[in-house]
């Protein structure tokens, strides 16, 4: 116990006065979780997760601007229609695109309102064009013959159809980096914004053209003469009841956005959530560096030589340094934890939300951190030089953080390497801190992985052991 | 105090055999100098004597405690606690004081509270490192460093210490203080194994000697017996020379 004492505070007193060993393990974890946190927050910003800012040049200042801007803001993209006090016009627009500044620019044209109103007017005569009218005529043999089988209206709904296509263009300047799901969510909400608007000047176009018509029937089925005069065709008018347009963008299926997850856990997870016990692992993982470092240091200098002299056995001096390195583990977790309830919000991510079943990610952290404190403890016994170490142990973090799912998640990997994942401590670390975090789930949900961790932590030191005491 | 019987040890992949059959015995008191050419198996002997490397055969006891018997270890945390190690390297960590790495190594010894203080103080003051007690090993001088790799090996009152020539590189006042120490443990009754490719300090020091080459003894005795019998050298130089010859070890 004395000489576990002893290994544990030697450890602790040489790390608290080694700077650079400090630097690796509580500044560049921080630093990674801080920066990848936040550019992971604005990339799934840009994938449609949450509210990114576009520019809305509109020149039509009218009713299909007014309906954009509103789908823009439901699909959780906010259409800026000034930036820095100057009001966007399709140059000024086209140009922050150009710079980067935004992924998108709308240009609505002066008039568009105007021109898609007279235009579902036009379209709505067409559903009063008589059906014999439109119906196409036999064919008949020659062009000239058959152009005059066509009468006036025919030609007339013909014409008001294909004019219908030539609308007035709506404008989309997208960077050309801007991601392919963000292009799609955007033109969604357009599409969405014109339709709808379509319909609803459609059914007011409709709804004006109806009694009308309605009158005309009337006066025509009393059988008092073709035409009604003015006033006649007015109090006819009067009869037929007002068609109301308020229910046309009344949804009938509603949509719910429904999130798996156990125990009742329903808050949907932020960019924040994944992130931060991600790339605290990845950062956790690279204790491996000054602890590998420490073991071949201690064994070029002679100081193992001398420990290997004493009466102590070298499970002893395994577990001590397992044991100190624990702690740091430890305080790497609380930090990075910390920062992510306190510091990321600062800069306007989401707050880390640690959730009810914080005994369960303790144990996660405790799991992880000995899987890495055991895996650079054989990385030192098995490195003949600290170059070797030095080298081999990130590469072999990182490749594993990739396979883990910290960089890119797993479901988004080719197959074969979604079955290659599976054999990574990261993934197992990781998806047990999802499935808390997460998922709402608890021990009970994250053993499997935890078991395969401590697995993998006693495979790492009985290695380490038979090479430290083969002598 | 320390006796070995048939020591073998061979290294299999680099092909070589460092000790053929050597036995020596080292009684309470006694210097016993350790002498021979780069290669010739001294580290692999006292590597093998105070318990860190298993010997293929053969036979050690400390203090009539065995540490090994055959390649099987005995009672080694007992045996090993009688022995005091003092590296040819600088076993000490550099970012911790003198009296750091005193406690930690006192520690694995078992010491704890005011007696492991009492001795730390005990042994920095018998190497002349009291006043430097709180500055880390890193400011010392190269004799500073040694006498502290000294004063490390023997916090446990030790009754068999092993040196592995620990006055390499430093000044004739730290070599004085480490000879004058070296006769303070002969008198408290201390076996001592001393290897040295300083063979005027062997001579000075060592009250019997055995030059080793190609893993065996060649030669055992006192320095002026082997001397005296030798009918070329005039000193244990000389001698040294004449045994092993004079072709470059490397």
């Amino acid at each position: 116990m004395n000489a576990l004492y002893a290994v544990i505070v030697k450890e602790l007193i040489l790390l608290k006065r080694d700077r650079a060993g400090l630097l690796v393990l509580f500044l560049m974890p921080a630093v990674l979780v801080l920066i990848i946190s936040l550019v992971q927050e604005n990339v799934l910003k840009m994938m449609g997760d949450s509210g990114i800012a576009i520019v809305l040049a509109d020149e039509d200042n009218d009713r299909l601007g007014r309906e954009i801007e509103v789908l823009f803001k439901e699909a959780g993209i906010t259409p800026l229609k000034t930036v820095e006090g100057e009001v966007i016009d399709e140059a000024l627009g086209r140009g922050l695109v150009l710079d980067g500044r935004y992924p998108l620019c709308v240009v609505i044209p002066r008039g568009a309102s105007a021109s898609l109103k007279k235009q579902a007017m036009k379209l709505a005569l067409l559903a009063f064009t008589e059906k014999s009218e439109v119906k196409q005529p036999p064919a008949l043999p020659g062009k000239s013959t058959q152009d005059a089988a066509l009468n006036t209206s025919q030609k007339a709904a013909q014409k008001i159809a294909h004019k219908s296509k030539v609308d007035v263009p709506i404008g989309l300047y997208f960077d050309p980096t801007a991601r392919g799901s963000f292009k799609s969510s955007a033109q969604n909400a357009l599409k969405r914004a014109v339709t709808g608007l379509e319909i609803e000047f459609k059914a007011e176009a409709f709804g004006q053209i109806f009694p009308e018509k309605m009158a005309r029937i009337i006066y025509k089925s009393m059988g008092t003469g073709d035409e009604p005069d003015a006033e006649t065709l007015e109090s006819l008018r009067a009869m037929v009841p007002a068609i109301q347009t308020e229910w046309i963008n009344q949804p009938v299926i509603k949509l719910e956005e429904r999130t798996v997850s156990r125990l009742g856990f329903t808050t949907i997870p932020s960019s924040v959530q994944q992130n931060v016990p991600a790339w605290a692992l990845f950062g956790i993982f690279f204790i491996v560096v000054p602890m590998a470092g420490s073991l071949i240091g201690e064994r070029k200098q002679g100081m193992l030589l001398r420990i290997y002299a004493a009466p102590i056995s070298m499970g002893q001096v395994i577990l001590g340094k397992a044991a100190a390195f624990l702690m740091v583990c430890g305080a790497q977790f609380t930090l990075i934890f910390f920062m992510g309830k306190f510091v990321l919000p600062l800069m306007g991510t989401p707050e880390f939300e640690i959730g009810p079943h914080i005994f369960s990610a303790a144990a996660v952290a405790v799991c992880a951190a000995f899987a890495a404190v055991s895996y650079g403890i054989l990385l030192g016994a098995a490195s003949k030089t600290f170059e070797q170490a030095s080298m081999f142990g990130p590469i072999s973090i990182v490749a594993a953080a990739a396979l883990g799912g910290v960089m890119v998640p797993v479901y988004a990997m080719p197959s074969f390497m979604q079955k290659i994942s599976a054999f990574s401590p990261l993934a197992w670390a990781l998806n047990s801190f999802l499935d808390i975090f997460v998922k709402g789930g608890d021990i009970l949900t994250v053993w499997p992985s935890l078991s395969l961790l401590t697995a993998f932590s006693t495979a790492c030191l009985t290695a380490a052991w038979i090479l430290l005491s083969r002598k | 105090m320390i006796k070995a019987e048939n020591l073998e040890k061979s290294y299999p992949k680099a092909g070589i055999k460092a000790l053929k059959g050597l036995c020596l015995e080292v009684a309470p008191g006694e210097i016993f100098g350790l002498l021979g050419p780069n290669g010739a198996g001294k580290t692999t002997a006292i590597s093998i004597l105070a318990g860190i490397m298993k010997p293929d055969a053969g036979s050690i006891t400390i203090d009539d405690i065995s540490i090994f018997n055959g390649s099987a270890k005995s009672n080694q945390p007992a045996a090993k606690a009688k022995i005091g190690l003092v590296p040819q390297d600088i076993a000490l960590y550099a970012t911790l004081t003198a009296k750091e790495n005193m406690r930690f190594f006192g520690r694995l010894y078992g010491l704890s509270g005011n007696i492991l203080e009492e001795r730390i103080e005990e042994c920095l003051k018998f190497v002349g490192l009291q006043d430097r007690a709180d500055s880390m090993i890193d400011s010392f001088s190269g004799g500073m460093k040694r006498r502290a790799n000294i004063a490390a090996g023997i916090l446990h009152r030790p009754k068999a210490i092993f040196l592995d020539e620990p006055t390499v590189g430093i000044d004739a006042q730290s070599r004085n203080m480490i000879f004058e120490m070296l006769e303070s443990f002969k008198a408290s009754n201390t076996a001592m194994i001393y290897t040295t490719h300083y063979m005027e300090e062997a001579q000075r020091l060592c009250d019997r000697i055995a030059v080793i080459d190609d893993g065996r003894i060649i030669a055992q005795g006192t320095p002026d017996d082997l001397v005296s019998k030798s009918q070329n050298a005039e000193n244990l130089g000389g001698l040294f020379l004449e045994l092993t010859g004079k072709k470059l070890r490397d």
